[in-house]
């Protein structure tokens, strides 16, 4: 039974819930004009890496990344995993620490850090205890369902005040690439590398086509123009380069007459809250796929609440926002070394693996 | 004969126990049986009308008498089980041969009549009971259908209930079918006469907060979750049938519904989901933003809001608590209730007691009028056994804004939606809109 719907709605919950926080200030960042540039490099990146990837697992029908490397060469798996595996609890520690941080900042000022922390590994935690990856992958439906309309409706009305000529120039005068060479372009493709991983995990658990995963994406194009765009149009490049999230700045200024609330921005704050806890539990169930595949079939029983402890006690020692931040540029080198190695070398294991076979094939 | 003085022994004590003899010709017979059970004096007229048309005619005697019933063996045991069954246990005194014949029975229940705890608009009224047989009769009427099998099933050593499963062949989930018979064969020596007993059987968690099987009194509704690729069962005395597994759309759809227009339809689906979002959102967002996220309200709500709780001494969360509490007893003693006393308990528990309430400033306004809304929301899902779960959900919602404020109520929300994604009835997700597919296990 194909799970096209699920995998597709998990593909969108995930990386919705990174797109509006961080990425449009690095976007901006990395450009003086014509952000859809870097908007659209990264997105054909992302394509790339999820062609190479599918393609790559396609050579193995209803096998999981885990068990496809280990069958191969151990040594080939603990040089894609290992860092996968290092990559994904550093994700998992950083996007527990930035939710806090922001929502600390946005509804609960009063609210110690550590609370919010432990609030953050605790409900994916048990997401991913209670259901296993078949509940998070229906946990995904229901969550589209519920949150996509707040999410939808916030973006419509986002445009509120902008202001069509910001738009100019389509075309930079000058060093159109040269966001290439900007370190905050390569720190801005988290929002595209983040939940990608997944796609090699799922095949054992539930078959997809790939046109699902693509179908998802186009959905997925919008989002990541808008969140750049909107501010942008708003405030102009300058103004919202001083900003430390601009598209969230940019809704908390919406006035609609008719709504009994005055903050909009909670809204969407709280749904991107339900994605982004989603995508902490999706990277725990991955965490667990590696140790318990490849290492040790430890229980979940005892393998969550150890990785939440451990994560916890990793995000109290980060005392601060700026601390947090380098630890996110930090992480941009291993960040490109899983996003370009996993796909690749899995690609080449899995043309070897097809050739081999087709010659088995000829000798029988 | 020595077994029927035992089995004569056995019934003395009993005021309903019958025993009579009989003459045809030359050969006696001794009819045994509950007359509580057997309607005597038609069964007699039934059974003696063959002996005597075959005594007239010559024909064997023995023969006829062998082809009322089936024979039995001789052991007390046996016979007086066949007469608790309800059959009537015939002797020929000279050959000793027993035979066990399907009597008259005595009516035992309510004719077919209208459903008591589900309401039908616009389809049919007539409602499973208690008796078995009935109740196959209505779910053939309802389907008429090759496909449909029926198996019966003997539960309990010393109580007996039987239990028959239903299902159509070519659209039940075969894991669902493998589970569900594997689950019914393990356990038959163990007594079933609640629902408790039976979700025991199935294997179902205790601690399970949500229904794993909806109850039917409508056998529409019956003939839909069987086409819809669930098992029906009923069980003998329970008057209603069980469809299992139940899924998440089980809340918002009903049978009924398809009697409506499309367009209605869907409207009405629509609007039972909302009212049960509604249900479980309502408390928790007022305590949310009256005691830790004001400023997310308008500043002119939020000001009103302050002033009509300007006298009440307490936090949100034990305001709220205090009439949740009063709400549910209401909703607790009007079950127990007459009915002709029920309408002035409503009045005095709800008009008299929230309008004093409001009054002495124990409460604000706004909160009666919440909870107004969110009980009567919590009564537009389908099936009564539903709202219990709504019942109790919404506290955890409550606690959790207590606690963090709108954060707080969201991750209750996710709490609620991963809890609802997770779990499986007999290896079939919960979470699924239209039919029940299982799923292989993970």
């Amino acid at each position: 039974m194909s799970k096209n719907l699920q995998v597709t709605a998990t593909y969108v919950v995930s990386h919705l819930g990174l797109i509006f926080f961080l990425y449009p200030i690095d976007v901006i960042e990395s450009t003086n004009e014509a952000h859809w540039m870097p908007v659209l490099c990264g997105f054909l990146f992302h394509l790339a890496i999820v062609a190479v990837y599918l393609k790559a697992l396609s050579y193995f029908k209803g096998q999981n990344i885990v068990n496809i490397l280990l069958n191969k060469s151990k040594f080939l798996a603990w040089l894609v995993l290992l860092p996968a595996l290092f990559y994904m609890s550093w994700i998992i520690v950083l996007a527990v620490r930035a939710f806090s941080e922001v929502l600390s900042i946005a509804i609960l000022s009063n609210t110690p850090l550590w609370i919010l922390m432990l609030l953050f590994l605790s409900v994916p935690g048990f997401m991913v205890l209670h259901g296993q990856i078949g509940g998070l992958l229906r946990l995904s439906v229901l969550l589209g369902f519920l949150f996509v309309v707040p999410v939808v409706f916030v973006m419509a009305t986002s445009f509120q005040n902008i202001d069509w000529h910001y738009f100019f120039p389509l075309w930079p005068a000058q060093g159109a690439f040269s966001f290439l060479a900007h370190s905050a372009f390569y720190k801005s493709l988290f929002a595209y590398t983040g939940g990608f991983l997944l796609l090699g995990f799922l095949p054992s658990y539930a078959e997809f086509k790939s046109r699902a995963i693509y179908a998802g994406s186009l959905i997925l194009l919008p989002a990541y123009l808008i969140a750049v765009y909107v501010p942008v149009l708003t405030l102009g490049e300058e103004t919202t380069r001083q900003l430390q999230f601009p598209y969230l700045f940019i809704v908390d200024t919406i006035e609609i007459n008719w709504l009994m609330f005055d903050r909009i921005n909670v809204f969407l704050l709280l749904s991107l809250v339900a994605f982004g806890m989603f995508f902490i539990s999706l990277t725990f169930w991955q965490i667990l796929c590696v140790i318990r595949l490849g290492m040790k079939d430890i229980s979940p029983n005892y393998l969550v609440p150890g990785l939440i402890v451990v994560v916890f006690i990793v995000c109290l020692c980060i005392p601060d926002w700026k601390t947090t931040d380098k630890l996110f540029q930090w992480n941009t080198a291993l960040r490109l070394y899983v996003a370009i190695a996993t796909p690749i070398l899995l690609l080449i294991t899995g043309w070897i693996h097809a050739k081999k076979s087709k010659v088995e094939l000829r000798k029988t | 004969m020595a077994a029927m003085d035992e089995v004569n022994s056995h019934f003395s004590s009993y005021p309903d126990y019958v025993n009579q003899k009989l003459q045809i010709a030359s050969d006696t017979f001794t009819f045994a049986g509950l007359k509580s059970l057997i309607n005597f004096p038609q069964t007699i007229y039934m059974v003696r009308d063959p002996l005597l048309t075959a005594s007239i005619g010559k024909l064997e005697l023995i023969d006829v008498f062998v082809s009322l019933g089936h024979k039995i063996p001789g052991q007390p045991d046996s016979i007086i089980s066949q007469i608790m069954d309800g059959m009537l246990v015939a002797v020929h005194d000279a050959s000793g041969i027993i035979v066990s014949i399907y009597p008259v029975p005595q009516p035992n229940s309510r004719p077919i009549s209208m459903p008591t705890m589900e309401n039908s608009i616009g389809g049919a009224t007539s409602a499973f009971n208690e008796d078995l047989e009935a109740n196959i009769v209505l779910l053939r009427s309802h389907l008429n259908c090759p496909d449909l099998k029926i198996q019966a099933y003997n539960f309990g050593g010393h109580v007996k209930s039987r239990v028959i499963l239903c299902y159509i062949d070519n659209e039940i989930d075969p894991h669902l079918l493998d589970n569900l018979t594997q689950k019914l064969e393990a356990h038959q020596k163990t007594e079933i006469s609640n629902l408790e007993e039976f979700a025991h059987i199935l294997k179902f968690s205790k601690y399970s907060l949500v229904n794993h099987y909806m109850t039917y009194e409508l056998p529409q509704n019956a003939v839909r979750a069987l086409k819809n690729g669930k098992a029906v069962l009923f069980i003998e005395r329970v008057p209603f049938s069980i469809a299992l597994p139940s899924i998440f759309s089980d809340f918002f759809i009903s049978e009924d519904d398809m009697n409506h227009p499309p367009i209605y339809l869907w409207l009405l689906r629509s609007l039972r989901f909302i009212g049960a979002l509604l249900t479980l959102i309502l408390p928790g967002l007022y305590v949310a933003l009256v005691s830790v996220n004001p400023d997310v309200l308008r500043f002119e709500l939020a000001h009103s809001i302050a002033r009509s709780r300007l006298d009440v001494p307490y936090p949100a969360i034990i305001e709220a608590l205090l009439l949740l509490c009063i709400l549910e007893l209401i909703m607790e003693a009007i079950i127990r209730l007459p009915g002709s006393i029920g309408p002035t308990i409503t009045m005095v528990g709800g008009i008299v007691l929230g309008q004093a309430v409001v009054e002495a400033k124990l409460v604000s306004n706004l909160l009666i009028i919440i909870l107004a809304a969110t009980t009567i929301a919590n009564a537009v899902v389908v099936g009564f056994q539903n709202t219990y779960s709504l019942r109790l959900f919404k506290y955890l919602l409550l606690f959790m804004s207590a606690f963090l404020g709108v954060l707080g109520l969201l991750s209750g929300l996710l709490i609620l939606c991963a809890y609802i994604a997770g779990i499986r009835t007999l290896g079939v997700p919960y979470l699924q809109l239209f039919r029940a597919r299982g799923e292989k296990n993970v």
